[in-house]
């Protein structure tokens, strides 16, 4: 376990739920959640510090298993980043087998319409992380961010969408759609979800010509101005 | 008060060097010593450019197409213009998007890429202004600068991250390798135009780093601090140019009087070969064809200064009067013409350079945790400087 690399990313994965879900479904593989914001809502603990007390307490309970067995909870882990800037200091090329984007904040406004986790321009970071034949996970409620995820990675040519075939057998889709936190206030909201899977491919198409460009509204000024939040 | 010339590039094949003032372009012919004054909006003769006109016309950035001896540049209010550079004739016009960072032609000249400060890239066809953008690239963070490889396969961009990006070319959706070291902001990159291999970059770093942008390994980091009295500062990259024919590197420094420079003979050393004294703060340079450099300062008595190329001191010449005597236009209120510094105050972390990647990666963490909690309190403190503000408009108003 000591020099195994981590292979699955959980990018924004707020209170853990997918990493406490895919554990002991895949007991050989390292999963890292990565989680930019400082505190949970309604809680006073650091987001990163309620997730490793829940990791830690999972681990006290099942302290009779074996590290490499299923179960046991050694195989996950989370860290404070923000994975847009930070996931190529993080991962080498193609170390990671799938990424998963689960109910990603929407940016309503289109003016933060850039600010978006997935975007044609950022897949490439994403790309860069993920080997061949891995697979980017991507669900939300919100029907149009659900369409501008499709859009961008249909767009981006190192991604292929799964059939639903492939969904059908693969282990993580019921994680995906039900275990996370934010995955169980839409069911019991009885609201939509969406989701769509991709392949990254090992090579994209040649004679490709560029992506249409990403309109975040006309306002000038640089990017850290447009985040601040401060300025406005 | 008259304005310095804030960049200068070499018109490679024309004998002419280029100077960029305000939001002219001035251009001498190192045979005649004949000048041309070029401008599309202001017209040829210097003028008073009043306060809140200068900074958006200022011309940000300028690109030169050796072969096809075309000109691209942009103005800080999104104009881009290309130019004929033989017949001093402007090809077309297009307004952009954003604002632009730096620009790049495509080898065969058909294509220029525009960089901006939302850190996105695209590529323009420059015989067809009307012809909509594409987007290549996207930054999280400004886009500082970008190069071709020489063989063109690749095209690096840079930001104000600690971020080198080596993307392929044409297929930019591909990322070969990043070239991961700098720990603060990168401002400038430069592929060799002799070596397959080789990129050099520099940034607020205290060293400029020699990369095998294919394996992407940092081969060599050279020192630009020891013999430059930096006082209270930090270094700031703000130029960084080659003139392989004679086998030299140089590099500018923010509002320091140096220019620094370094021997290219053998690529797996590279070495300090000197650093000249500067009389005044240096904004851009240029080698000329023959490895003289010429130096734009941040002065209006004394615009450029000239090195030779066998004593690499400041000497001076009958053209260098030539282009030191243009008057160039005036504005009410000096601004700040350095761009780059600025960026240091956001740049994440700088962790001790003998930091394992592990702390690193944790000094990173701790860095972004600071900044998030600074945020809040500025977002805090401006909800108190709003109420502050409501209320001294409330006193103003109820005294009158
Ligand atoms: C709506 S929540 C979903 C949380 C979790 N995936 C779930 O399904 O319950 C989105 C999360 O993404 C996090 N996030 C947003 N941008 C991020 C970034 N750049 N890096 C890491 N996390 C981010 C937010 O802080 C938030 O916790």
């Amino acid at each position: 376990m000591a020099d195994k690399k981590v292979e699955f990313a959980d990018i924004g994965c707020g209170y853990g739920g997918l990493l406490v879900a895919l554990s002991p479904i895949f007991p050989d593989k390292l999963i890292l959640g990565m989680e930019i914001r400082v505190k949970v809502e309604g809680n006073n603990l650091l987001s990163k510090e309620y997730v490793d007390k829940r990791i830690t307490a999972l681990r006290n309970q099942n302290a009779d298993k074996k590290p490499d067995e299923s179960g046991s909870y050694q195989n996950i882990s989370v860290m404070r980043m923000n994975a847009m800037r930070y996931c190529p200091n993080f991962f080498e090329k193609g170390q990671l087998s799938k990424i998963f984007f689960l109910f990603p904040d929407p940016h309503f406004k289109k003016r933060k319409h850039k600010a978006r986790i997935v975007t044609s321009t950022l897949l490439a970071e994403y790309a860069y992380v993920l080997r061949p034949g891995g697979i980017v996970y991507c669900v939300t409620d919100v029907r149009d961010l659900h369409e501008w995820m499709v859009k961008h990675l249909d767009e981006h040519p190192l991604f292929r969408r799964r059939a639903q075939e492939e969904l059908d057998r693969d282990p993580c889709v019921p994680c995906v759609l039900q275990e996370t936190e934010e995955g169980k206030k839409v069911e019991r909201n009885s609201g939509d979800k969406f989701i769509a899977c991709y392949e990254r491919l090992a090579e994209g198409e040649k004679g490709w010509k560029g992506f249409a460009p990403i309109l975040g509204g006309d306002d000038d000024g640089d990017k850290d101005d447009d985040k601040d939040e401060a300025n406005e | 008060m008259q304005l310095p010339y804030h960049l200068v590039i070499t018109l490679t094949g024309l004998d002419k060097l280029l100077f960029v003032t305000g939001a002219k372009i001035v251009i001498l012919e190192s045979k005649t010593g004949k000048i041309t004054t070029i401008s599309e909006s202001l017209g040829t003769a210097p003028t008073v450019i009043p306060t809140d006109q200068h900074a958006k016309k200022q011309l940000r950035t300028i690109v030169y197409h050796p072969a096809k001896k075309l000109l691209a540049f942009v103005s800080d209010d999104k104009e881009l213009q290309i130019w004929d550079a033989q017949t001093l004739k402007v090809i077309n016009k297009r307004t952009i998007l954003k604002r632009a960072t730096c620009l790049s032609f495509s080898k065969d000249a058909k294509y220029l890429m525009v960089a901006d400060k939302f850190g996105d890239l695209y590529k323009l066809v420059v015989d067809n202004p009307e012809e909509k953008p594409l987007l290549l690239i996207g930054h999280v963070s400004i886009l500082t600068d970008m190069c071709f490889t020489s063989d063109s396969k690749y095209l690096v961009t840079s930001d104000r991250d600690e971020k080198i990006r080596v993307n392929r070319y044409p297929e930019t959706y591909d990322i070969h390798r990043f070239l991961l070291g700098h720990t603060v902001f990168v401002s400038k990159i430069l592929a060799l135009e002799n070596s397959k291999e080789i990129l050099i970059s520099g940034g607020g770093d205290d060293w400029l780093g020699v990369w095998n942008y294919t394996t992407g390994k940092l081969l060599q980091k050279l020192d630009i601090v020891t013999g430059v009295e930096l006082g209270e500062s930090k270094p700031t990259v703000v130029a960084l140019k080659a003139h392989q024919p004679s086998n030299t590197l140089a590099v500018l420094l923010e509002k320091m009087n140096y220019i620094i420079l370094f021997d290219l003979t053998d690529l797996q050393h590279i070495k300090q070969k000197k650093i000249v004294k500067l009389e005044r703060e240096p904004l851009s340079f240029a080698f000329d064809s023959a490895g003289n450099i010429w130096i734009a300062n941040n002065s209006t008595e004394r615009k450029v200064d000239f090195l030779a190329k066998d004593k690499l001191e400041v000497v001076d010449s009958q053209l260098l009067k030539q282009v030191n005597n243009v008057r160039t236009d005036e504005v009410e209120e000096m601004f700040e013409l350095y761009e780059i510094g600025h960026m240091r105050k956001w740049s994440r972390w700088q962790p001790d350079p003998n930091f394992s990647l592990r702390q690193k990666r944790q000094a990173a963490l701790d860095h972004d945790i600071e900044k998030e909690e600074s945020k809040k309190k500025t977002r805090r403190g401006g909800q108190k400087q709003k109420e502050k503000k409501a209320k001294i408009a409330a006193e103003t108003q109820s005294t009158q």
